[in-house]
């Protein structure tokens, strides 16, 4: 089947996006020069990559571009058109459990990763299967929440996947065949890789999970053709003690008996060899900069601090490092010292925004589990705004008991492990929220080799009531915007259009679009099982599709499921 | 508790006579033998294998059915938790005075070819009862606890987290009490969820889980 890579204009729907617009041309301008069968796919440059922000044809990276932004520059479904969209196909993988990918689509090729490291690729105008590859996983595993995948990289004539036996992986993105694996980290030690490698300058890119194992948290480049280790940046350095900070980075006091830490550190020395650390969602990358921009997870054990002494840097952190060197640039810790897991891992987003003086600066974005959304200057990572909370926040910054001590947000978040989107027109980040609050039970037990290390326990109190909320942020005030309130806590990811709508999922089945602009509901979808999972966007032969997993979380224990769904309009 | 008698040849079907496996906490010796399973598919043994396998089937059953009410089933477990769990009992992690014998001479290779052998024998299956109806919602409970953040939607695990779906009840019970008790303490983070259950709850769990 031969097919078209349509040129679509956006620039008047960027209006005032100038650089993207022009970006967008660029794109077509390449693209447009081929056709492309699946089983003749296109290889993907690094100017492709670069270029994807304005690529209205393809989803080329797990948060569209660089910068993750998850801003589809496509207007073809929009406020006025979505009441009539409708599935267009609907591709059954074979692994029913949750589903946390987000569909890369390179030229009408569809490639997305299930539980338990399938990958496949589909014909992404029919549904039709072209491979499927299941990575043998080693029967030693350790992974906290679910046998989660959140997606691919590609690059040239590959795709890039994280195992949950802490492998990198590269197939052959026409036939899906094993090019070359290589051991990221030792699964026997707590480390286990769910997270989207991103691939830049012939480098992939990828941190590890663990942080409730004890792991010693790092990002690593990888030579995209051969899998060589090119450099590794430990997320707990040598000297991860820091400045005692007895505040959060909004000024809360953290309640933290630095007399006592103190002590503890003079007994058993720097703890960073297991003070968790994990990098487990994908870095953005600034390539004016040459710099790469992540954010850190929790100290391990999460919740019993005796063992850790300091700030425990850089947990909970935003981080900026070299991108050809893997060498520390700059850091701003949101949480020290943390003893209720209040891990950064929504993926941050880079965009210009406002400082203090109302100077359009070049800034790193991250919505908090903590409920904040926090706005960056990328020069220096120090910070220039938080948002109002955007869910209730009670009883920060309580030490966990042996009792048990409420807090909210619970562990889960604020917001958790799911995407923002930005809509640059207007101003704002739309954040998937949760209100669950816990109970953080202290119970102190030694290193355990590898494995599952809490310190103690949550507990999700059941006397609450637990919803979660569509929060639409406007990242040059603080100021919410709106909110869409969610009877269930939500997990999965936001995308934005240039259509005007963001699209969201819920644990009971839901897909959503809202208007960007005011939150209103547009479109409903009843997926089946729990849509728990970033959606994406791309356009084949001139028609613009929404797709997205639905699959359930085990995190939340949401209906798991198997689908991946695309929608398109109808007439 | 029975301690096995040890010989030159090692340990031997005297073990039967010995301590359950599994929990660590004292032996009912009480026999398990819900029903009679299919015997065990025939599976090639190595030569190493061959020397060291009967000694696990004298408590782990023939048929892969325990042959004690506190020995779990080892059939058909994840190969993960097989080799973690012996490598436990090997450096004295996880406490049970005939395992850590048993275990400790041997090679980490030998762990590994025993862990991959009993995970692929097919798991067997033992008709347990489900909880009775009564007053514990566990479903709330099994929320509560989070246990299907590890051990899966069906409670069949997967790599180092063990199936607890068809389990012997009576395995789970005692070796989740061991583990509220703290004297299982192999997975501190097991202690810490099941602190606040009570024995009846647990038992609760067991009879779910087993019955599954």
């Amino acid at each position: 089947m031969e097919r078209k890579t349509v040129l679509l204009r956006f620039a008047a729907v960027l209006a005032g996006a100038s650089i993207a617009s022009l970006a967008s041309s660029e794109t077509h301008a390449q693209t447009i020069k081929g056709t492309h069968l699946p089983a003749d796919l296109r290889i993907v440059t690094q100017r492709m990559l670069d270029l994807a922000e304005g690529d209205g044809n393809n989803f080329l990276h797990p948060n569209h571009n660089y910068k993750q932004t998850r801003f589809y520059p496509n207007a073809q479904i929009n406020t006025a058109n979505v009441r009539r969209l409708r599935p267009a196909w609907l591709f059954q993988v074979d692994v029913r459990e949750s589903l946390e990918t987000t569909p890369i689509v390179v030229d009408g090729v569809m490639y997305v990763t299930t539980a338990y490291n399938h990958v496949y690729a589909i014909d992404a105008a029919t549904g039709e299967q072209i491979w499927h590859y299941k990575h043998r996983i080693g029967p030693i595993t350790a992974y906290c929440c679910g046998p989660n995948n959140r997606g691919a990289a590609v690059y040239d004539d590959l795709l890039y996947m994280g195992t949950l036996d802490a492998k990198l992986v590269a197939l052959d993105a026409k036939t899906g065949k094993l090019v070359w694996e290589t051991q990221v980290a030792d699964p026997e030690l707590g480390y286990s890789e769910t997270m989207a490698p991103v691939v830049v300058e012939n480098k992939v890119l990828i941190g590890t999970s663990g942080g409730e194992y004890g792991i010693r948290g790092f990002l690593k480049a990888f030579d995209a053709k051969t899998g060589r280790l090119l450099w590794t940046f430990y997320t707990t350095p040598e000297n991860s003690v820091g400045v005692w900070a007895t505040k959060d980075a909004t000024g809360k006091d953290l309640r933290r008996d630095i007399a006592k830490e103190k002590e503890i550190l003079a007994k058993i020395g720097d703890p960073y060899r297991w003070l968790g650390g994990p990098v487990w969602q994908t870095p953005a990358v600034d390539r004016v900069r040459r710099k790469v921009f992540f954010v850190v997870g929790n100290p391990a054990p999460p919740l019993d601090d005796s063992q850790r002494p300091g700030d425990n840097l850089y947990t909970n952190s935003l981080v900026a490092i070299d991108l050809d060197t893997g060498r520390y640039h700059c850091h701003l810790q949101y949480v020290p010292h943390d003893r209720w897991d209040m891990d950064a891992v929504s993926p941050p987003v880079l965009l210009d925004a406002p400082d203090e003086t109302g100077k359009i600066v070049p800034a790193v974005l991250h919505a908090g589990k903590t409920g904040y959304v926090y706005v960056h200057r990328r020069e220096d990572c120090s910070l220039i705004r938080y948002s109002e909370p955007i869910v209730p926040q009670e009883n920060m910054w309580a030490p966990p008991t042996p009792e048990g001590t409420r807090m909210a947000p619970g562990a889960n978040g604020g917001v958790g492990w799911s995407p923002v989107a930005v809509h640059p027109g207007l101003g704002l980040v739309y954040a998937l929220a949760i209100h669950q609050p816990m109970t953080f039970h202290l119970q102190s037990s030694p290193y355990p080799g590898g494995k599952l290390w809490l310190g103690g326990a949550f507990r999700v109190s059941p006397a609450d009531e637990h919803w979660g909320a569509l929060v639409a942020v406007d990242y040059r005030t603080g100021a919410i915007r709106w909110e869409v309130k969610t009877p269930q806590p939500l997990l999965g990811g936001a995308l934005a259009t240039a259509g005007g709508l963001v699209f969201f999922g819920e644990g009971n089945g839901r897909f959503n679009a809202v208007d960007a602009a005011t939150g209103a509901r547009l479109w409903s979808f009843q997926a089946g099982a729990g849509v728990n999972a970033p959606p994406a966007s791309y356009t084949v032969d001139g028609k613009q599709y929404i797709a997205v997993a639905a699959g359930g979380s085990a995190q939340l224990d949401f209906k798991r499921g198997n689908a991946i769904i695309a929608f398109t309009l109808v007439e | 508790m029975t301690v096995a008698m040890r010989t030159s040849k090692g340990w031997f079907a005297g073990l039967v006579v010995a301590a359950a496996l599994g929990s660590g906490e004292a032996a009912q010796g009480q026999e398990m033998r819900p029903r009679a399973a299919q015997p065990a598919p025939e599976i090639p043994l190595s030569e190493r294998l061959a020397e060291l396998v009967p000694t696990c089937l004298a408590c782990h059953g023939e048929d892969g059915v325990p042959n004690y009410a506190e020995s779990p089933i080892v059939d058909g477990q994840n190969e993960g938790y097989l080799f973690v769990q012996l490598r436990d009992y090997k450096n004295g992690a996880r406490k049970h005075e005939a395992m850590n014998e048993i275990v400790k001479d041997l090679s980490r290779q030998d762990l590994r070819e025993l862990a991959a052998y009993f995970a692929a024998r097919p798991w067997p299956r033992v008709d347990q009862p489900p909880p009775e109806d009564g007053s514990i919602d566990v479903e709330r409970l099994l929320a509560e606890g989070q246990c299907r953040e590890c051990h899966g939607a069906d409670f069949l695990g997967d790599g180092t987290m063990p199936r607890l779906a068809g389990q012997l009840t009576s395995y789970l019970a005692s070796t989740m009490r061991a583990f509220k008790l703290k004297e299982r303490t192999n997975n501190a983070a097991m202690g810490s969820l099941l602190d606040t259950f009570s024995d009846e709850e647990i038992e609760a769990i067991a009879r779910y889980l087993g019955a599954l």
